[in-house]
């Protein structure tokens, strides 16, 4: 069976090789008004009013310092919220677990706050991570996968550890397409056996896109202020593009990979997911610094602080690209990039159109083969170090479970890219290395690196994604067009940025560069923002889908 | 009134409508940290260039590594000093004594919390006293 790359990219792999199929400009027929049509939001799904819809962590900040909020307060706010539409009304299904002791250590950091000073802007801000990222706490870490149901982390994920140290309020975990969507060939993202179907909050049948579904959707609906997923290739920017939210991938590297559920720690990261560019620049800064447990991490060249990087004028005298290979696939989505750019354009960049990688999409199997590779060895050291008391200790443990479990794991498709993962070698492996190589080259100096010396760039920009499909459990994903591979494949950083809405789904823009460039994007990425203030909160919508 | 004595308290605190303003203001009164204080003893009474070398790259790593912030550091007869500003003292120190054995001055040297300093007030700037205020929120009582 020849291999279907959106299953193992869960989204972006796709992209590359569609973009070469496709006609870059698309058909010359009217685009239609890229309004949704009015469905109205589904019966009894209309959340009632909710006083911190669409707040950010500065305003929340400014509460607690006035006193009108605590910790204690905006973190009962958000269970609140929780309760009301997550399982309930439009049941977006985001929440795989609460933390129980949530109120707890939000009184915890409310009587600090008081006899001192706050440890920072995340002090008393409840947060919500995905299912992947370890907490040694009263909630399991599982990827989503039952065989992983009692399954309690010894040892915080550095993530979580800084988290917990700069005062944050993890208020629970989101679902996640299980295993991170590197299961099957033919998934649905936001679908976990342990979680269910997350749903898109702008289109209750749409889908959340993936793998970090679950903390996409969260946000977008104001479930927490802020939230973090995870990335292999367009895990944390897919998700956010179609949940109207800022996401940053993050160069490998800058966050420790310690504690996370991997896929492949040549591409893993963790990464910000939030409402603006401000709040996921404080979350960013707040997750770097050197961890032991991933030695990469001692090498980066990270920023404590990026919020110092936020200047509305930041793209005066820029120089961007545009990479034109990931046009082409939805009419509304083109028009709003090109609105986009002339955004850009009038706030005093100097637009490159095209500045194309000559090599995109030459190395999408050399990348499959390189996640095969190291998802074994990787996830191998995961399961053995887990207690005793979790039965699945290898890959091939895993297989044999979900096989034994096929009605509550495999009810919608299977386990193809496991099965391939179990039939690799070790890591010392030439093909491995060969095709390590390869990736490198091609996405790195052949690659992003090269089409910014070439035009002497800052960024580049693309669509992160287009308007996202409608859950199909039967047949699985099928994407619709965007950016995320070069950045992933080379480990360099991605934002992406809320561009406006298309038939009344969020459409994201991406701009990404070369290593450690985290501070010059976010620059673009929020004057982008205040130029265009693009996000739009989610309606609940039943279905956005004209009627035939 | 009650709204003028609120703008008076908002002015004096410099608070701005402007969330990113809150932010900024946040971090810049966020809780002074520990500092830690590093004494390197050297063979001589003052510092070779290769001992000023070894200085600054150990600034650099504590830096580079997140260990902390280099708050001051210079030198006194017979020593080297290095003053860090930490998240916390326990991980911390281990990792300095790390960085030190690794940069081979361990056995020399010294680690050890310095006395802290407090944390800066919203209002009113008070730096004059000799008594430093204590730490509160802006908006809180006095």
């Amino acid at each position: 069976m020849p291999f279907d790359r959106r299953a193992f990219l869960g989204y972006a792999g796709l992209a590359a090789a569609t973009s070469l199929a496709r006609p870059i400009f698309g058909q010359q027929r009217p685009v239609p008004e890229a309004m949704p049509p009015d469905h109205g939001p589904a019966p009894g799904a209309l959340p009632a009013p909710f006083e911190l819809e669409e707040m950010t962590v500065g305003e929340m900040q400014e509460g607690m310092r006035s006193g009108r909020y605590t910790a204690r307060s905006l973190t009962e706010a958000y269970l609140g919220r929780i309760e009301a539409i997550d399982k309930r009304g439009p049941a977006i299904n985001s929440m795989i677990e609460l933390n129980p002791d949530a109120l707890a250590i939000a009184d915890a950091l409310d009587a600090e706050r008081k006899q001192k000073a706050p440890r920072g802007p995340l002090h008393g801000i409840p947060i919500v991570i995905k299912d992947n990222i370890e907490t040694a706490d009263r909630m399991h870490t599982t990827a989503g996968s039952l065989a992983l149901a009692d399954s309690i982390a010894q040892r915080d994920a550095f993530v979580a550890q800084r988290l917990r140290e700069s005062g944050a309020v993890i208020i629970g975990k989101t679902n996640l397409s299980e295993w991170a969507n590197f299961r099957s060939t033919h998934s649905t993202s936001g679908w976990s056996a342990r979680g269910g179907q997350t749903r898109n909050p702008y289109s209750l049948d749409r889908n959340p896109c993936g793998s970090s579904s679950g903390t996409g959707a969260a946000i977008a609906a104001n479930l927490a202020a802020i939230g973090i997923g995870t990335e292999t290739d367009g895990s944390v920017v897919c998700p956010a593009s179609a949940s109207g939210l800022v996401g940053i991938k993050p160069t490998l590297g800058l966050i420790s990979r310690a504690g996370i559920i991997p896929i492949a720690h040549s591409q893993d990261t963790a990464g910000p997911m939030c409402r603006s560019v401000t709040d996921a620049a404080i979350l960013l800064g707040a997750l770097t610094g050197a961890d032991e447990r991933d030695p990469i991490t001692k090498t980066a060249k990270g920023e404590k602080d990026y919020t110092k990087f936020l200047d509305p004028n930041g793209l005066r005298g820029a120089r961007i690209g545009v990479a034109r290979k990931y046009f082409g696939f939805n009419d509304a989505t083109d028009r709003l990039m090109k609105e986009s750019i002339e955004a850009i354009k009038h706030l005093g960049a100097a637009v490159v159109d095209p500045a194309d990688m000559a090599t995109t999409g030459k190395y999408d199997e050399s990348e499959l083969d390189v996640l095969l590779f190291e998802f074994k060895a990787d996830l191998n050291k995961y399961l053995s170090a887990l207690p005793s008391n979790i039965k699945s200790r290898s890959l091939a443990d895993l297989i044999r479970f979900n096989e034994e479990n096929r009605d509550r794991e495999m009810p919608y498709f299977g386990q193809e890219l496991f099965e391939r993962a179990q039939k690799k070698g070790p890591l010392t492996s030439e093909a491995y290395k060969k095709a390590l190589a390869k990736n490198h080259r091609m996405s790195r100096a052949e690659g992003i690196d090269a089409v910014i010396a070439k035009h002497k760039l800052d960024a580049i920009i693309a669509p992160t994604g287009g308007p996202v499909w409608p859950t199909d459990l039967i047949n699985g994903d099928h994407f619709t067009g965007g950016y995320s591979t070069a950045s992933a494949v080379a480990g360099y950083p991605h934002i992406t940025v809320p561009a406006g809405m298309a038939f009344g789904l969020p459409v994201g823009m991406s701009f990404f560069g070369g290593a450690w460039s985290e501070a010059a994007l976010i620059k673009f990425a929020y004057a982008f923002e205040q130029e265009t203030k693009a996000r739009q909160k989610p309606a609940f919508r039943q279905s956005v889908t004209p009627q035939t | 009134m009650r709204i003028l004595l609120a703008a008076v308290l908002l002015a004096a605190c410099g608070r701005s409508e402007h969330p990113l303003d809150t932010v900024h203001q946040t971090i810049n009164e966020a809780r002074t940290k520990p500092r830690v204080q590093i004494q390197i003893r050297l063979e001589a009474i003052d510092p070779s260039s290769a001992d000023l070398q070894l200085q600054r790259t150990i600034e650099d790593r504590l830096e580079r590594e997140h260990i902390g912030r280099v708050v001051t550091s210079g030198s006194t007869p017979g020593a080297m000093n290095i003053t860090v500003e930490v998240d916390e003292t326990v991980n911390s120190i281990d990792k300095i004594r790390r960085l030190l054995r690794e940069a081979g001055v361990l056995n020399r040297s010294s680690v050890k919390i310095a006395e802290t300093v407090s944390s800066p007030s919203c209002t009113p700037q008070r730096s004059a006293s000799k008594r430093p205020d204590p730490p509160r929120l802006c908006g809180q009582p006095a």
